[in-house]
């Protein structure tokens, strides 16, 4: 299964997203919101962190990321630089809620990890009117 | 550059960063999040400590300090200024003591991975404004046959004339980017933290 992490700045927007995507998905698919609070933010060693967590499950394979702004993704790119996370993270150029929402529909069809992060960012396509 | 100037460099900065901390944090109110000062004061800290601590030849410390900087130092500026380190890193060698040609060529690795990382050109209003004519501005002075301490003590004042001179650029990376024209008019705080890093090694270089 691919596990899917969500990095924003605030971790309550990515608690927020993980919510709407687990009730989508019934709650199928591991989700895991990493953020900052008091002070907002995101670090490689929190992307690392999360990763674990979802990496410590015993059916997550691979793991997606989506991040909400351009420095979330820095600390993507950072965090795989870290070592531990190289080909086991693989990083979505998406829109933070529309791609999680992709992401997980996907993952929960049994999608790899290219596949769900394929989905993700197919999502920056999507008109809502 | 000598292990324990390397050491030195980073308690230098600190020093700079924590004694311009808020200025750093108003410039980043006017176009970010109010927080540069504070956030790489915190990481500079823990560097600093570590720093004083270590006995490691160059590039073993080079590696450490990218480690806290990218686990202390929230936002873009902490996996930058941690990929750059890490990257420099590796032009460092596993000794005490580096010439002038390895110390520049571990500059240009790390400007390469902020260059990579952060996917800014030159006029974006990032620190690489200061960073890619910082280093084309030593070359030029080294290869004109100036002394080392005085080439960087040059280009230390030069950086710091760069730093203000990203006022008038409009923002095309990092969170500032968002506000679009409104960035026009506002220095690039990460420009001004690099320039502090520039007269922190002139500082050091001085002593020895």
């Amino acid at each position: 299964m691919t596990g899917v992490l969500l990095v924003s700045h605030s971790l309550r927007l990515a608690e927020g997203a993980k919510e709407l995507v687990d009730e989508l998905a019934h709650g199928a698919v591991p989700v895991a919101p990493v953020g900052g609070e008091d002070p907002l933010g995101v670090s490689a060693e929190m992307v690392l962190e999360g990763a674990r967590a979802l990496l410590a499950q015993d059916q997550v394979q691979a793991v997606v990321a989506l991040g909400d702004l351009g420095s979330a993704i820095i600390a993507l790119e950072a965090a795989i630089d870290l070592g531990e996370l190289a080909g086991v993270l693989w990083i979505a150029d998406a829109p933070f809620v529309e791609g999680a929402v992709a992401a997980v529909m996907a993952a929960a069809s049994g999608g790899g990890p290219q596949a769900v992060a394929e989905a993700a960012e197919e999502a920056a396509g999507l008109k809502k009117r | 550059m000598t292990s324990t100037q390397f050491r030195a460099l980073w308690l230098e900065f600190h020093e700079r960063v924590r004694v311009e901390r808020d200025q750093l944090n108003r410039l980043d109110a006017a176009i970010g999040d109010a927080d540069h000062g504070t956030n790489l004061d915190r990481g500079l800290q823990k560097v600093a400590a570590c720093a004083a601590d270590t006995t490691d030849h160059l590039a073993a410390t080079c590696r450490q300090v990218g480690t806290v900087l990218l686990s202390t130092v929230g936002g873009a500026s902490g996996a930058l200024w941690g990929s750059a380190l890490l990257r420099a890193a590796g032009a460092l060698p596993d000794s005490d003591t580096c010439d002038t040609a390895a110390a520049l060529a571990a500059l240009g690795q790390g400007v390469s991975a902020i260059q990579a990382r952060g996917h800014a050109e030159l006029g974006d209003k990032t620190m690489l404004d200061v960073w890619l004519p910082s280093l084309e501005d030593l070359d030029r002075r080294l290869s004109a046959g100036a002394a080392c301490g005085e080439a960087v003590a040059a280009t230390a004042g030069r950086a710091a004339v760069l730093a203000q001179d990203t006022a008038p650029l409009q923002a095309r990376r990092g969170r500032a980017a968002y506000l679009g024209p409104r960035s026009v008019g506002h220095v690039d705080p990460g420009s001004v933290s690099t320039a502090l890093f520039w007269q922190a090694l002139a500082t050091v270089l001085a002593r020895s």
